[in-house]
């Protein structure tokens, strides 16, 4: 028998009762919608976590060094008092550079006697917020050198910056940089953070020439531009202070509105952070962009097995009521097949089009389903994303499904298989039918 | 021709065995009209599902111009059947919802015939059978008359060899019931051979041959013409001196 005389049989015998093969086509529609719509998300996350990720990764960064406006910013660099008012300057700072996209900055809670804001800026399509994490050491660590044994100053320098350097530091440093100098028995309160000051190189020393004072510990922030919620790592480092808390959180690109809403936001963050901090004290927690990273990548396996997991129980369910539907349907037609066979059908199209009636109402199923996510994706996206531009500037927002054409076509081939399977001994065994019952019980 | 030899068919084991035929022995010649008459359970039906290509014999062998029918599986058998037999059922059997078209069109679906061709068979038959007003309405529509001619026209639109009625007149009318007789019988004229399945004497008198059947054997085959018939029936202990069955119908 031809194939489209098979698929002609079997809507006729699909349209022989309309309400069950109706109802068995709502099933699998819903069922059909519910994984593809989940399978979309987790499809949507994988998606743009992947694309950012690699993006990040990939991309070269950009490490600015915000000379254009350092001196500006230098001043806010001292002095620092991790409030709210200072993450409102730095905003308008890095305003002026037209873009932010990725601001850090750390709040002390023992600190290495220096001033310890830094500003890092990357290029990063990042549009989501990274959770805070905690740095328990200080980044500065390995960095800081120690002043050998100089002189604060010439009598000339005196009531000046000026610092001489031990000759060592030739061609490290060159006449007119600023360093930072701070005491070793540096100090601190709780509000703010107290610096000694910053220092210019005035000259060099011999070391014949130099005091007998002891060392200052030093670092030279100023050149010194790190990624405090990249990649490095940090040390741990625990008697001298510790670095409390860091917040990366990266916020769009300058395209949009981000000033205003990037204040608002920054300073929600804090708020947040601040009662962190006070509930959990000294607790140190680490963590840094390869470890979120990876905790999404955690989250989005925890998202797939969840998916799996339901669809694989729905489906289940779903394959039980079809091979139901496909039985009573065989069980109604029986006397149509038996004289089918009586005229010369044999059993291959017999099965053939019980299989065809599985293959039609799947097909079905599943077309509806499709068509109906798209449009209801549109839908959606279309509300979600100005929901989030709103709040978040305008960004893709990353639950919003994506629909592989591959999930539907898994979906019906994953449906129409495992029927297949579960239906394959009964259908052979109707198939073989025992005609002369039939044609005796039509008599 | 059909040659049965030595055809004996058991259903069933131990106490429950049933022989619904004995070591039955049969010619039937191309283009003859033959009727299998006997009371239910005589084995006629048994004996129709054997010729027909739906059951095997249990020992014996049937051949069919030149095929044994009890060597052949089920799909060759299947095969067979939509090629070289035409079934006509007591009750018709017409799907409702398919147009009298398609209902005689499938036994040519069935064998994958395409769709233009097999519609120009399927209206010559119908043509044939005077239902040319009724080709595009459903089967459902149709009389018990009118339908059974659809059936026969099924029966006989991929020109088989063998036409096998099992009881065709048994749910018509006198008059229908005749009609389909002589629809039968030209048909049988036409060339191909017709075995007529029934209890009906007055039916199978209109016959070339008669093939008499109690408890699963031959009991008398009788030719020629109704009066012969009813003659030769004479002395049965089923038939009265004027050689009708004492009870008509079984």
């Amino acid at each position: 028998m031809g194939f489209f005389n098979i698929l002609k049989l079997s809507l006729h015998n699909l349209k022989n009762n309309k309400l069950r093969t109706l109802l068995t086509v709502i099933v699998l529609t819903v069922v059909s919608i519910v994984i593809i719509f989940l399978s979309g998300i987790a499809y949507s996350f994988y998606r743009s976590v992947n694309e950012n990720v690699n993006y990040i990764f990939n991309q070269e960064k950009t490490e600015i060094n915000i000379s254009a406006v350092y001196e500006e910013a230098n001043e806010y660099y001292h002095n620092i008092n991790i409030k709210l008012d200072d993450v409102d300057n730095i905003i308008k700072i890095l305003e002026k550079e037209n873009y932010i996209s990725y601001i850090s900055f750390f709040q002390p809670d023992n600190f290495y006697g220096t001033n310890t804001m830094n500003l890092s800026i990357y290029d990063s399509y990042i549009d989501i917020s990274i959770m805070p994490f905690y740095a328990k050491s200080n980044p500065f660590i390995g960095k800081e050198n120690y002043l050998e044994r100089g002189r604060m100053w010439n009598s000339s320098d005196e009531n000046t910056n000026n610092i001489w350097l031990t000759a060592k530091y030739i061609g490290e440093y060159e006449l007119g940089d600023t360093i930072s100098l701070c005491d070793q028995n540096y100090s601190y309160n709780n509000d703010s953070i107290l610096v000694k000051s910053d220092y210019k190189v005035a000259g060099f020393l011999n070391v014949s020439e130099s005091s007998n004072s002891s060392g200052y510990g030093f670092i030279d922030y100023h050149n010194y531009n790190f990624a405090v919620s990249s990649l490095n790592e940090y040390t741990s480092y625990s008697n001298k202070g510790v670095i409390k808390n860091i917040y990366a959180t990266m916020i769009p690109q300058k395209d949009y509105y981000y000033g205003i809403k990037a204040q608002n936001y920054f300073k929600n963050t804090v708020d947040e952070i601040e009662d962190y901090n006070l509930t959990f004290g000294n607790i140190q927690v680490y963590c840094d962009l390869v470890e979120n990273l990876n905790l999404l990548a955690i989250l989005f396996y925890v998202m797939i097995g969840i998916v799996g997991f339901i669809s694989i129980i729905i489906i289940l369910l779903t394959i039980g009521s079809v091979a139901n539907t496909i039985k009573i349907s065989a069980e109604q037609n029986r006397k149509f097949f038996g004289v089918m066979k009586a005229i010369g059908m044999k059993n291959k199209s017999l099965r053939h089009i019980l299989t065809g009636q599985i293959v039609l109402m799947t097909l079905i199923g599943v077309i509806i389903a499709t068509i109906t996510v798209h449009f209801s994706l549109i839908i959606i996206k279309g509300i979600l994303t100005s929901l989030l531009k709103s709040m978040f500037y305008q960004i893709e927002p990353i639950v919003i499904c994506q629909i592989s054409i591959f999930i539907p076509i898994a979906i019906a081939v994953i449906l129409i298989g495992f029927v297949l399977l579960f239906t394959k001994t009964s259908l052979k065994n109707f198939s073989k039918m025992d005609v002369i019952s039939v044609i005796n019980e039509v008599n | 021709m059909i040659e049965i030899k030595g055809i004996s068919k058991i259903y069933g084991r131990g106490e429950g065995t049933v022989n619904a035929l004995i070591d039955i022995n049969l010619q039937i010649e191309n283009g003859k009209f033959v009727s299998i008459v006997g009371k239910s359970g005589s084995g006629k039906s048994t004996m129709m599902n054997i010729i027909g290509a739906l059951d095997k014999p249990t020992s014996g062998e049937i051949i069919s111009d030149g095929n044994n029918l009890s060597k052949m599986s089920d799909d060759q058998l299947a095969e067979y059947r939509n090629k070289h037999i035409g079934y006509i059922f007591q009750s018709f059997y017409l799907e409702p919802t398919f147009t009298v078209l398609e209902n005689v069109a499938m036994p040519l679906t069935i064998s994958g015939m395409k769709k233009a061709e097999r519609e120009e068979l399927a209206k010559k038959a119908i043509k044939q059978l005077d239902l040319e007003d009724k080709t595009n309405k459903k089967a459902s529509e149709l009389s018990g008359g009118q339908k059974q001619r659809v059936s026969i026209a099924r029966a006989i639109v991929h020109n088989p060899d063998i036409i096998l009625a099992d009881e065709p007149t048994g749910n018509l009318d006198s008059q229908n019931g005749q009609e389909v007789i002589k629809l039968l019988q030209t048909i049988s004229n036409s060339g191909k051979t017709v075995i007529l399945v029934t209890h009906n004497i007055d039916d199978a008198y209109k016959t070339d041959k008669m093939v008499l059947l109690k408890d699963g054997r031959i009991q008398k085959i009788i030719e020629n013409s109704e009066d012969t018939k009813k003659q030769a029936l004479e002395g049965f202990n089923d038939y009265d001196k004027n050689g009708d069955l004492i009870n008509r119908n079984f």
